[in-house]
């Protein structure tokens, strides 16, 4: 447990340093950005110099992680603002997006994936594969852009982009993302759907499920304690990866269906240069993921005993 | 569904020309053709045979946990009453209640993540209808007289941390909870070491015997069969081919195939410098010959075993299947049924 | 024992203990302690135990697929368990060894060609087409034909593989070979088939055999030494016949009791069936191992570690026979368990 967390800090720090560097080698002037092409040398020179950006990159990581240290993710050179600010102010709208999908991803595809391996060979079990086939490998700005189309557009059953954030109403701030959610949610569960049905269909094979139908005990509860429950425990554990993938995916959709969430603003940042605010949305989408799969693992070792009685 | 109270000297378990088809990814195999047995109040009866015989397959017909895609002809009667023809709901049901089954390996064929009290309860709890409470009391005293004392404390234990001999007694504690009429153990010791394989054989045999439940066991070992089967039915590539009292069989077997397996087993009391062996090996299922199944092997095949014998039931409890048994027809007690096809 | 005849393998206090874990969380499992044996060239050496005993432990440690904590093997007059480098490898044209499951110790890429042939490249068989020959003549006498040569493990039945691994074993003309479970994986009249080839092929080649197993009418029909062992521990060791007839350790009595044989039968009554489980070897245990479940248990038994006794054809390590039946050796320490491991 203690060495688990004691291994945050390395993991935490291998993808901070990757961007950093990253990001030192990216051409582009930050300050050019800021003040057009066609300012004087001298006066991109001063912001330049004021921006920190004359600094060697050891010197550069070193004042960053000391700011880090006392919890200062510093200022975002386009907003001049406090970068925890700007974050602070679309974080919302990732968070309720990538919950709403997470909701979708785990119950659409753990339910599938059910489904599908209790019918295993039925029509049904090979439209959910193929389903799941499309899924994982459909671009995620393809399909929300044909949603958009469809269900926007077309029908306008939904808006076509924007966000109504919670405080304007429930069920017009999840009508807002409901596409979005869809586009993001969907596309993962095709992943999850597929795991949860080869891990039901591994426990279905056991002995032990051969055992508790031999006792008499009736197929549907022979299902239900027997078998989901033994096979849902890994399946629990991807949901840390899928989570993962939902944050890096809300990128792409956050960008076509314009909600002013932290994946858009990455994408405007990066274009800007502005490396402060690019560094501090790095550093929370990573510390969110480390904290969710060291949640998942807890959990796996309250849930499966094997683990927990070694 | 109760099996109502049948006259003591009707058989537990009667088997009558069981055929099981399966369905492989090489067409359709018959893998079990006309097998008849049965086993009396009381009696344990061993089946044996090597592997791809048909002896698991067997058990778990009588067990009704055939796969979906198998095509069963045949009875298979429970004190008189007929299984094959009961829904699927039914005939569930009988499985815990009237036959209590025990498998090869004991930790696999525990669920790892409820706790052992737990599978033992449920079991209690779905047929009995007892209390969490009743069921948990039932547990504990089944536990006991496995020799797993209260004082183990064993039913918060998962089946991870048991030893091989303990999951096994917990499964016979399962097996008989709720006082089946037969127990059916699937090479329960074979994976079992030899001191806790000793103790596991002598617990089926009393646990069995006090509960009231006689014991169909289904073994690939000799020594198994010889040490607590009073009968033993012999099975060659998904037909029976001989069965009689154990130390009949053993001690003079009718077919061949039994004498020359008996012959192949390192014996402690023959001082030999070489087994005998068994020429060529089991015809696959998909490709069984026409005609007795052994005679490619066999010693004494002629033209007469172009035909498969038929099951001959010498007396009760004793049968054989061949045209040629080792020392002569007469010793057969009894010709009748045969139509003295020999060439 | 037997001082006439040379030992081709000599193992004096063989020991081993696994260590795994950090820190407090340490843990040792004494899997083999101070073994003594011998095997004498062209006879076979039969190893009995439960699970636990260290049986298999043992064969690994001779066949040096792992490394002993301490103690001596010596093979054919060289010190082999000190050997490394390119002298171990070529020690071990030598010695080979046969597994339980040909499945897993058959390349399932390779062909059947190329397995056999692989120890004859090994070591520096240059020409292919001595090689090929050898390769044949290997093949056919373990009762396979040519046209097995060009197929795959996969597509043999699993007496047929054992075969192969038999002939691989065999392709370099080795002295000793350890047989761990050769057969518990096979059909009894498969079993029978493979069993009666390896004696022939002792016969016709001298190679003499580990031969691990638990199952005890096997070992009996092989073996002309015999070796029992107990939580690491080998608790009685000789002839084959000796032990097998008359035997003077407890446990050794207990399993040859507990072995189901075909003269069984259910009236037999209550056999002095041997009570409770055989502990894991995770603590240095003071006294006899097997202390906890011996049927003739003395009081000393718990504390004192018992003297190897000599008998005529036999030695146990028992407290029960004070100087009546047989002669005390020097009480025999157990090699290397002061050393932390």
């Amino acid at each position: 447990m203690v060495r688990r967390t004691l291994l945050l800090l390395p993991t935490l720090l291998v993808p901070l340093l990757l961007m950093f560097t990253l990001l030192q080698l990216t051409p582009g002037d930050p300050a050019a950005m800021m003040l057009g092409d066609f300012a004087p040398p001298e006066q991109l020179e001063r912001l330049r110099e004021q921006l920190g950006l004359n600094d060697s990159m050891g010197v550069q990581l070193v004042n960053w992680v000391g700011d880090l240290a006392r919890l200062d993710l510093g200022t975002s050179i386009f907003a001049q603002e406090p970068v925890w600010d700007v974050i602070k102010s679309q974080a919302g709208v990732t968070i309720h997006l990538t919950s709403l999908s997470l909701a979708i991803t785990v119950f659409v595809g753990v339910g599938a994936g059910v489904v599908s391996a209790l019918y295993r060979g039925s029509p049904l079990d090979q439209g959910v594969m193929l389903g799941s086939m499309f899924g994982v490998s459909l671009p995620q700005f393809w399909f929300g852009l044909n949603l958009i189309a469809i269900f926007s557009v077309g029908l306008r059953w939904f808006p076509v982009g924007g966000y109504v954030p919670l405080g304007d109403g429930f069920w017009l701030s999840n009508r807002s993302l409901a596409l979005p959610a869809i586009t993001l949610g969907l596309v993962q569960a095709g992943f999850l759907a597929r795991i949860t049905r080869s891990s039901i269909l591994d426990v279905m094979g056991e002995p032990y499920v051969t055992a508790a139908r031999a006792k008499g005990i009736p197929e549907y509860i022979v299902v239900w304690k027997h078998v989901l429950r033994p096979a849902l425990i890994p399946v629990i554990t991807v949901i840390g990866i899928a989570l993962a993938l939902l944050l890096s995916g809300a990128v792409a959709v956050e960008v076509v269906f314009t909600l002013p969430g932290l994946g858009r603003s990455m994408v405007s940042a990066v274009a800007r240069r502005d490396f402060p605010l690019i560094q501090g949305i790095v550093l929370v989408v990573a510390v969110t993921n480390v904290l969710v799969n060291l949640l998942v693992d807890l959990l796996y070792a309250v849930i499966d005993p094997r683990v927990r009685y070694q | 569904m109760e099996i109502a109270d049948t006259r003591s000297d009707d058989p537990v378990l009667e088997v009558d020309g069981l055929t099981v088809r399966l369905r492989t990814s090489r067409g359709d195999v018959e893998a079990l053709r006309s097998v008849s047995l049965h086993v009396d109040q009381g009696e344990t009866v061993g089946l044996v045979g090597e592997s791809g015989c048909g002896k698991s397959l067997t058990a778990l017909s009588i067990a009704g946990l055939l796969p979906p895609m198998s095509e069963v002809s045949g009875e298979i009667r429970l004190c008189g009453r007929n299984l094959t023809n009961l829904d699927r709901r039914a005939r569930r049901q009988i499985g815990g209640r009237e036959i209590g089954m025990v498998f090869q390996d004991p930790v696999a064929s525990l669920n790892p993540v409820l706790s052992v009290g737990g599978q033992l309860a449920e079991v209690a709890r779905h047929h009995l209808g007892s209390s969490r409470r009743e069921a948990k009391a039932l547990a504990t005293e089944m536990l006991d007289k496995v020799g797993i004392p209260p004082s183990r404390n064993i039913l918060k234990d998962y089946p991870h941390q048991l030893s091989g001999g303990m999951g096994q007694r917990v499964s016979i504690a399962a097996a008989l909870i709720c006082q089946p009429k037969l127990l059916i153990g699937d090479e329960p010791t074979t994976a079992l070491d030899v001191t806790i394989q000793a103790q596991i054989l002598e617990l089926l045999r009393s646990a069995a015997s006090d509960s009231g439940a006689s014991l169909l066991l289904i073994t690939h070992d000799l020594g198994v069969i010889a040490r607590i089967c009073d009968r033993v039915v012999v099975m060659y590539a998904g037909e029976i081919v001989e069965s009689g009292p154990t130390s009949k069989i053993l001690s003079a077997p009718r077919h061949p195939y039994t004498a020359a397996l008996l012959k192949s087993v390192p014996d402690p009391e023959v001082e030999t410098d070489e087994l005998e062996t068994i020429s060529g090996s089991v015809p696959e299922l998909h490709e069984m010959p026409e005609g007795c199944r052994f005679a490619a092997r066999c010693e004494y095949a002629d033209a007469a075993c172009a035909v498969d014998p038929p099951l001959e039931v010498i007396s009760r409890g004793a049968s054989l299947r061949c045209w040629h048994p080792v020392g002569g027809m007469n010793s057969a007690g009894g010709t009748g049924g045969l139509s003295g096809r020999r060439s | 024992m037997n001082e006439v005849a040379e030992s081709l393998l000599k193992v004096r206090g063989l020991t081993k203990v696994f260590s795994s874990g950090l820190f407090s969380q340490k843990r040792k499992v004494y899997a083999v302690r101070g073994v003594d044996m011998d095997i004498t060239a062209g006879a076979t050496f039969g190893l009995v135990g439960e699970s636990g005993s260290g049986k298999t432990t043992v064969g690994r440690l001779i066949a040096r697929l792992i490394d002993a904590t301490s103690g001596t093997i010596e093979f054919d007059g060289y010190d082999f368990g000190a050997m490394e480098g390119s002298n171990l490898r070529l020690a071990r044209r030598d010695m080979q060894v046969i597994f339980q499951d040909p499945l897993r110790s058959l390349n399932p890429r390779m062909t059947v060609r190329q397995l056999i042939e692989e120890p004859f490249r090994l070591h520096g068989f240059e020409n292919e087409a001595e090689r090929t020959k050898l390769v044949l003549a290997a093949v056919e006498e373990v009762g396979l034909s040519e046209s097995a040569l060009s197929r795959f493990p996969h597509e043999f039945s699993g007496g047929q593989r054992q075969r192969i691994a038999i002939a691989r074993a065999l392709a370099l003309k080795p002295k000793l070979i350890v047989a761990d479970e050769p057969t518990s994986s096979l059909d009894v009249s498969v079993q029978a088939q493979v069993l009666n080839l390896m004696k022939r092929l002792q016969k016709q080649h001298g190679v003499a055999y580990l031969f691990i197993s638990h199952d005890l009418n096997v070992v009996r029909f092989m073996s002309d030494q015999i070796g029992v062992m107990y939580l690491g521990e080998l608790v009685e060791v000789g002839s084959a016949d000796a032990v097998f007839t008359q035997p003077k350790h407890p446990y050794t009595r207990s399993l040859l009791e507990a072995v189901p044989t075909i003269h069984d039968s259910p009236g037999r009554g209550e056999l002095s069936l041997l009570k409770g489980e055989p502990p894991t070897p995770t603590e240095l245990i003071q006294g006899c191992p097997f202390s906890s479940r011996c049927p003739d248990v003395l009081e000393v038994c718990r504390t004192v570690a018992p003297p190897v006794v000599q008998f005529e054809y036999q030695l146990a390590r028992c407290h029960l026979y004070g100087g009546e039946s047989g002669v005390v050796l020097e009480t025999h320490p157990i090699g290397g368990l002061d050393v932390e491991a």
